[in-house]
């Protein structure tokens, strides 16, 4: 379970969140939505100790994660996955030494046993064939792929996804929803997903929450979004400019 | 020094920094461009990052869990990378040195026989170690502060800690061996072409004996000794100052811009400086 308890923090002199609260079941896929710059993926980041608030606190299974030092967020982050919005591969790298190299830091696997089960989850999300190719020739959906293998090669019982459609094509959006509905659900791991794609949400959340001008505007499920009274909400969905 | 003014701005963010969590770094946009407290703290912040990423890369050095050929391959790039632009401006420095100081000797006193043993003195204990240092920090450092500060702000670093693979011990640690590895062989590689370059010249212009040029005499082993230290503390610093600038970029492809500037003249400055620390241990020690 992951909880986010009164979260407040300022970014750059602006306050991001205000006393933001949230609690994420196991097995949930829970959608972050909300405007751009609302901070959502500074939520996300809060949980596995890329940024810290200022107040608040932030459990992950029972966890305090403020608490952890940096040994400790390398053994949550190995429960506790991350994809990053522009994927975040390492260009010096081939593809399968980009999924490989989590398996290598973390266990004292041999290169070909590595190797073996890094290609065991690039099929996992149907990328095997792209093993020996270099991440900057491909595009922003197969780089996403190879980074959510890099990520599952942890095992992880909860995954974030930052901004998994941005940049996609609607081709390439709709099979990172039937990833996230199909392959990762199925293994009963937490999913939250952080997004501005409507119909992505929709697709995939079984919970939503959004955020607005640094507070949580609505928390609840897809359908509740869906028939909500609020102004803000509605033209959220509806993608009309904010009234208040 | 710009980049440095954007560390003083308080913060709870972390883009990320050698110091861990919780530091200075600033993930507001425009906050380099930030008003700076004074040179005065800008300089000892500078100083303080340096030398906690330098505690932190060297408590790794023998012992860090990264691919041990990747040092090799770095210590290759930044060696073989380097090895034209060194071996062609040493020997220009050498031509340049032994024509004037020839010249003025001929001119002066009429004797140009310690012209060789004096230069080689010269190029061993200061010009050889701190001009690579300067060409490599212009190279190796720029290259370094450009590739890392990349990382920085396209949130690869974040995605290698997300990997557990810790940036200090994936980054540095190789950079910080291949650095010292490079500035040692770079400095007996640029003192060689520096030397042949100075004999051609003084044989071409002054009609100098190869012999009498080739003079070694006032070369002794503390001299040797200060240039390998001086080399090697300059293999040090450039890496690290240079990482520092990079592992702190934020703000885009300014940020990245502004770090690699930084990490020129950071790695510079402190090169210049160690050649006076060095140099004056060396005379309270050795006496010369």
């Amino acid at each position: 379970m992951i909880e986010f308890e009164h979260i407040s923090i300022t970014l750059g002199g602006r306050k991001i969140l205000n006393d933001v609260s949230l609690k994420i079941e196991e097995g949930d896929i829970f959608c972050i939505v909300g405007r751009s710059g609302v901070g959502k993926s500074v939520m996300i980041k809060q949980l596995v100790g890329l940024l810290t608030p200022d107040e608040g606190a932030i459990r992950f299974n029972g966890t305090d994660v403020l608490g952890l030092d940096e040994q400790g967020l390398q053994v949550m982050r190995k429960e506790c996955g991350m994809v990053f919005q522009h994927a975040t591969l390492f260009d010096s790298m081939t593809c399968i030494e980009n999924v490989m190299l989590p398996i290598r830091k973390h266990s004292s696997l041999k290169l070909h046993k590595a190797r073996e089960r890094a290609l065991m989850y690039m099929a996992e999300v149907g990328i095997e064939h792209l093993a020996e190719k270099d991440p900057a020739t491909l595009g922003p959906g197969l780089r996403k792929l190879v980074a959510i293998a890099r990520t599952l090669t942890l095992e992880p019982t909860a995954i974030l996804f930052d901004e998994p459609t941005t940049g996609l094509d609607p081709l390439a959006a709709r099979k990172f929803d039937q990833l996230v509905t199909g392959t990762l659900a199925g293994s009963n791991m937490t999913q939250v997903v952080v997004s501005h794609d409507v119909r992505s949400i929709f697709d995939i959340a079984n919970k939503i929450a959004m955020l607005h001008e640094g507070r949580l505007r609505f928390l609840g499920t897809p359908h509740e979004l869906e028939t909500s009274d609020d102004a803000v909400v509605r033209n959220f969905i509806l993608g009309h400019p904010v009234e208040e | 020094m710009s980049r440095f003014s954007g560390f003083l701005q308080k913060s709870k963010v972390t883009v990320w920094s050698p110091f861990g969590r919780d530091t200075f770094a600033d993930a507001g946009e425009g906050s380099r461009i930030g008003k700076p407290k004074g040179a005065l703290e800008t300089l000892f912040r500078s100083v303080g990052q340096s030398a906690i990423l330098l505690w932190r890369t060297g408590r790794l050095l023998f012992t860090a869990r990264c691919d041990p050929g990747e040092s090799w391959r770095v210590a290759y790039r930044f060696a073989n990378g380097s090895f034209w632009f060194v071996v062609i401006a040493m020997a220009f420095v050498g031509m340049i040195m032994v024509y004037q100081s020839t010249a003025q000797l001929e001119r002066a006193v009429g004797d140009t026989t310690l012209v060789g043993a004096s230069f080689f003195k010269l190029l061993v204990r200061v010009l050889g170690p701190t001009v690579i240092g300067m060409l490599i920090a212009c190279r190796v450092g720029a290259g370094i502060a450009a590739e890392i500060g990349a990382m920085s702000v396209t949130s690869q670093l974040d995605a290698m800690r997300m990997c557990a693979a810790e940036p200090i011990e994936t980054l540095m640690v190789p950079r910080l061996r291949g650095g010292i590895v490079a500035a040692l062989s770079l400095t007996a590689i640029g003192c060689a072409s520096s030397l042949y370059a100075g004999l051609l010249t003084g044989f071409a212009w002054f009609s100098m004996a190869p012999s009498t040029y080739m003079n070694f005499s006032l070369v002794s082993s503390s001299d040797i000794l200060q240039g390998v230290v001086k080399s090697l503390c300059y293999g040090i610093s450039v890496p690290i100052v240079s990482g520092a600038c990079g592992l702190s970029a934020h703000g885009g492809a300014r940020g990245v811009g502004q770090a690699t500037t930084d990490a020129v003249v950071g790695s510079s400055f402190v090169i210049v400086v160690l050649d006076s620390l060095i140099s004056m241990i060396s005379h309270l020690l050795a006496g010369q």
